[in-house]
């Protein structure tokens, strides 16, 4: 084992047990450790987006380019600090109020075809077992989700039943590897404090 | 029963660490059997044409990089074995690109690949999906400048791609761990077009990405951790995504076991 001399590993490993000490307790420590971070990622992509989008298009696209059309982008952009004007708030609205038909346009637009390409995959020919599963378990779901149906009647709710195994079997794998993917996390971490800081190459 | 039921949870941490430094210290060296879908997203990268030109994105930070670093240099790798030409960039994934920008330095120097004609890196660029589109429209003009903040317009490979479509790339390969990722990539760049997407999940999100695979929209997937080991076995390149799934095991058995355990505790407390 050779402890790294390199000062970012330490930093990275000084603050990844900082924070591991929320095991323990809420403490300073994980607090300090916390606030850094929050500064620490708000400035990286403020900075980041400032050097790397902002600038580059007023220089290139308006400066040198003159494509002036893009200042009305950036007005409207601006509007949104008016937020912190109370008297005129409401201007705010306008730069949210275009992004929010933004988002529906997009959703509208290209949504559905991924959708459909789905529910089409769906169909599937009864030739093995698993287009069976398949087959029986979209059946199903789909039965519980129609609330209109009485439930009472014992092939609906027979019907529905599975259904709701068929749901609760997708929530556990998804639990299941929910909970794998948070041990993976820590391994990276664990590895990190391992090989790069403690330097074990074994 | 009730001494199992108050067992403190800083215990059951201690013993997870423990395990956890054991395996690593000590390998158990368990096989990892490579599966059908891991043979299928190796064969997708593998089987696209010679010279193809290939988008990495990696849409993932710090947090995830435990699990979907292993699976891009593997990615990195075949690629450049292929003799692929490389566009590496995200948005609004600002670390993803910096963590990607240290691992495709050293393996492109191996391949001899010249940064600007074999690959290139345009960094981060905010606007999710907004971008991908002028992306689509203008690869020049939506990237600005490149990772290094020098104007990207002026590199041979970024002349020889001017937009994002199948005329002039052969696959998008996606790090996904959340939004944008895959399925934007899918909706904006991949769908009703030739371009294959393959995409590196986490292990979280793959149930969700499996309806993906099943219904032809992603290619080919690495499924978490394991996939990434399988994929590294397929790429020739062992490395840490293989040597992490002796810890992987212990820990799944470990969990097994705490929760039948709760599960005697709690069913013996209600009776």
């Amino acid at each position: 084992m050779h402890i790294t001399s390199d000062p970012g590993i330490w930093c990275q490993a000084i603050c990844t047990l900082a924070v591991y000490t929320y095991l323990y307790k809420d403490n300073p420590i994980f607090r300090i450790a916390e606030n850094v971070f929050l500064g620490l990622a708000t400035t990286y992509w403020f900075v980041y987006s400032f050097f790397n989008y902002i600038k580059p298009a007023i220089v290139e696209w308006i400066g040198t380019n003159g494509q002036y059309h893009y200042v009305l982008a950036i007005i409207l952009g601006l509007l949104i600090f008016f937020r912190y004007v109370p008297s005129l708030s409401w201007i705010a609205r306008y730069p949210m109020s275009f992004w929010v038909g933004y988002g529906t346009g997009y959703t509208l637009a290209f949504t559905p075809a991924v959708w459909l390409n789905q529910i089409t995959a769906s169909f599937v020919a009864l030739n093995s077992l698993q287009n069976i599963l398949i087959f029986v378990g979209i059946l199903c779901t789909l039965v519980y989700f129609f609330f209109t149906l009485a439930k009472e009647n014992p092939v609906v709710g027979g019907i529905a039943e599975v259904g709701k195994w068929y749901i609760m079997i997708a929530l556990g794998s998804a639990f299941g590897n929910t909970v794998l993917y948070r041990w993976n996390l820590f391994l990276g971490r664990a590895n990190m404090l391992i090989t790069q800081w403690l330097g074990y190459t074994g | 029963m009730e001494r199992l039921m108050k067992i403190d949870r800083r215990l059951l941490y201690l013993i997870s660490v423990a395990l956890v430094a054991v395996t690593i210290f000590m390998p158990l060296g368990l096989p990892v059997k490579v599966s059908p879908l891991a043979v299928q997203t190796y064969d997708a990268i593998q089987n696209l044409p010679d010279n193809s030109v290939v988008l990495i994105a990696p849409m993932y930070d710090p947090g995830a990089a435990g699990e979907l670093n292993p699976m891009l240099k593997a990615m990195l790798y075949q690629c450049m074995e292929r003799g692929y030409k490389i566009i590496l960039g995200n948005t609004n994934w600002t670390l993803g690109v910096a963590i990607a920008h240290d691992m495709i330095t050293p393996i492109a120097a191996e391949f001899n690949y010249v940064y600007g004609t074999d690959y290139i890196e345009f960094g981060s660029k905010p606007g999710g999906s907004v971008w991908m589109q002028s992306a689509q429209t203008d690869l020049a003009g939506a990237a600005i400048v490149d990772f290094n903040n020098d104007p990207i317009g002026q590199f041979p490979l970024i002349q020889a791609v001017p937009r994002l479509t199948q005329e002039y790339i052969a696959a998008v390969l996606v790090l996904d761990c959340g939004t944008p990722g895959a399925v934007e990539w899918l909706q904006i760049i991949t769908q009703g077009t030739s371009i294959k997407l393959i995409v590196g999940e986490i292990q979280m999100s793959v149930p969700d990405s499996m309806t993906y695979v099943q219904s032809g929209q992603y290619n080919g997937m690495i499924a978490g951790s394991r996939g990434g080991a399988e994929y590294e076995q397929l790429v020739g390149r062992p490395g840490a995504a293989l040597k992490s799934q002796d810890t992987m095991s212990v820990i799944a058995l470990m969990v097994a076991l705490f929760i039948v355990l709760g599960n005697i505790g709690y069913v013996t407390r209600k009776r």
